[in-house]
């Protein structure tokens, strides 16, 4: 009686999140007129890629999308490559990772909005303002990722014995072969969990991507245009392009969230 | 294979010592074992000589180096550690070849060396194994095994018998003897455990507090140990101490007066006249009629345990607890137990230190 319960709320809670997907994936791929029919239509009648195509036309969407990705992946890497050293010195030192551990949260109480509006100020005297490459955009999106992934690490770090390192050091290792043959290849799970997540983080960002950008838009202030403007079939094509990766990001997570690899890393 | 000279090898933390003015010269292809009760600075010591924590003061020289400038990778120097420190993500293989990866050393080269040592410590089987996959046991030679592979200058063994249950530990013991003596590798190894300190090394080193309280072959700092702190700590059961005073020609022990014989009066009576005496419990036998010069103890029945090759009794003599250890069994109607004068240790109330040779 009682599983049967669970598993009922499951399929509440599922429902609750995939009729917006459903939604959105029909609004996509059917004209329009079908978007605002009354009553609604839960079964598309007519299927059409015009929505893509009227969406390109409307907006630069190629442009916007490999902006994304680009923007995307180079926060990825500049912030693993901040967060990995930083993590595990935190894991470490008891006395480096608590301090940081305030610089970490502190960074994260800002709202980003409020933050973006000086950020740009700045950046345009450093000529990183509505960059064509999106640089100034991705220095933005590697500060909010920052804290995300030297959280997990630290946490992945912590759970490597450090008599492990001591040994590879006696057996011959320097500190740096130490790090990449022991250390690193024991917090890969976490390294992939949270280069995922930095993806995610860089790849839905809104208030950055808005007021740092003009010309050189990602899909979000794009998809944003379209619905503001009222075209719910146009922002519902870009938005099943942002849901992609999303998808596929949650797919390939999911093991790592049921196996406790982002348990204590915040959030 | 070398010879390792510590020189005053000191460590302090904020306001502790963990060692102090630790001194020591193993020879090559010497087995020396660290023995003292948790907290008294082994592990330090041996974290200190792989280079794995700063010395405050001292030197380590290792084969005629000078290496306590040096980081743990250039000190050749192999340790096995308490935890086994085996890595997790890679197959008994490639742990066992790590060492010699890491002063590349051809792949092939590797396979061979690491075929020899694993042949000799009996784990070729496990080879393609990951350590999550080993038994205690089998976990404890692959980390000997990666110890060794590279025939490191010294080796350092921490605790590396402590994870294992009784009965593997005394195959262990003896398979780690025997590789020692085989390879002829100079080896450092700290336990808390006095069988091994007993058993394993040519010379034992019994450390307190961070301070070396004996250096010398284990039989001899059984025979004669060099404090009260030695003679209580080697030795299972460990040794009675007793308060005594001598009199003009007689020991007054435990309320209890031993003549003292003629050869030994002269110069027991010199160290009067509070002293500490020492008695093994295997000093003591069965009284067999009277005389003078023994310490006479009745034992209380109801502490015999008995384990077939010998019996362990306890006797409150004076408000003093005696421990007794007899060969064998005991008779039903329990024998008073007498040890003899001869067998007395005798040590200085103050300091510890032995009296006499």
């Amino acid at each position: 009686m009682k599983r049967r319960g669970i598993v009922l709320l499951a399929f509440a809670i599922a429902g609750v999140n995939l009729v917006p997907l459903w939604l959105v994936v029909k609004q996509a791929l059917t004209p329009e007129r079908e978007s605002f029919a009354w009553p609604p239509t839960w079964v598309p009648h007519e299927l059409t890629l015009s929505n893509f195509s009227g969406a390109a036309e409307a907006v630069p969407l190629a442009q916007g999308l490999g902006l994304s990705v680009g923007v995307a992946v180079a926060t990825v890497i500049s912030t693993l490559a901040l967060s990995l050293p930083a993590a595990w010195l935190a894991a470490r030192r008891e006395e480096v990772g608590s301090r940081l551990d305030g610089v970490v949260v502190a960074a994260r109480l800002f709202p980003t909005i409020a933050i973006a509006v000086p950020l740009a100020v700045i950046f345009v005297g450093l000529g990183l303002y509505n960059d064509s490459s999106g640089a100034g955009l991705w220095l933005a999106h590697t500060l909010l990722g920052v804290p995300f992934a030297f959280l997990i690490l630290r946490a992945a770090f912590r759970g490597v014995p450090a008599e492990l390192e001591d040994a590879a050091q006696l057996d011959g290792a320097s500190p740096w072969m130490t790090f990449v043959r022991v250390s690193l290849p024991l917090v890969r799970p976490s390294l992939g969990a949270a280069a995922m997540l930095v993806f995610l983080v860089s790849w839905d960002e809104f208030a950055y991507a808005l007021l740092l950008q003009v010309t050189h838009r990602t899909l979000p202030p794009l998809l944003f245009y379209l619905s503001a403007f009222g075209y719910p079939g146009l922002s519902s094509a870009v938005a099943v392009l942002m849901l992609v990766p999303a998808v596929v990001i949650l797919l390939l997570l999911e093991p790592a969230l049921r196996s406790g690899v982002l348990a204590g890393s915040g959030r | 294979m070398a010879n390792a000279r510590l020189r005053n090898v000191t460590k302090r933390y904020g306001d502790g010592v963990a060692l102090d003015d630790f001194s020591l010269d193993i020879e090559d292809g010497e087995f020396v074992v660290v023995v003292g009760p948790s907290g008294c600075g082994k592990s330090t010591l041996l974290r200190l000589i792989a280079g794995l924590d700063p010395l405050s003061a001292g030197e380590v020289h290792i084969g005629g180096r000078r290496v306590d400038e040096l980081s743990p990778q250039h000190r050749d120097v192999a340790m096995v550690f308490q935890s086994y420190a085996l890595y997790p993500h890679m197959t008994v293989r490639r742990n066992v070849e790590f060492p010699l990866q890491m002063r590349g050393m051809s792949k092939r080269d590797r396979r061979v060396r690491a075929e020899e040592v694993a042949e000799l410590l009996e784990i070729g089987a496990l080879l393609d194994r990951k350590p999550a996959a080993l038994s205690g046991g089998q976990r404890q030679r692959v980390a000997l095994a990666r110890a060794l592979v590279r025939e490191p200058a010294l080796f350092l063994l921490d605790e590396p018998l402590s994870n294992l249950d009784a009965r593997l530990r005394t195959n262990v013991r003896q398979h780690i003897r025997d590789v020692q003596r085989q390879l002829g590798v100079t080896t450092l190894y700290v336990t808390h455990d006095q069988t091994e300190a007993m058993t394993l090394g040519h010379r034992v080193v019994v450390l307190d507090h961070g301070c070396t309280q004996m250096v010398a072959p284990p039989l001899d700092a059984y025979a004669r140990p060099a404090n009260a702190f030695v003679a209580g700590f080697l030795g299972a059961p460990a040794m009675n101490l007793l308060p005594g005073t001598i009199e003009s020609d007689a020991l007054v022990l435990a309320g209890q007066r031993v003549e003292l014989p003629d050869a030994l009066r002269a110069s027991i009576v010199a160290w009067g006249p509070a002293v500490t005496v020492g008695i093994r419990p295997e000093a003591f036998a069965s009284a067999q009629g009277g005389g003078g010069g023994a310490f006479v103890v009745h034992a209380d029945p109801a502490t015999i345990e008995a384990l077939g090759s010998e019996t362990l009794l306890a006797s409150d003599t004076g408000g003093r607890r005696v421990l007794i250890r007899v060969p064998g069994g005991v008779a039903a109607d329990l024998p008073p137990f007498s040890a003899p004068v001869s067998s007395f240790h005798f040590f200085s109330p103050a300091d510890g230190r032995r009296l006499g040779p």
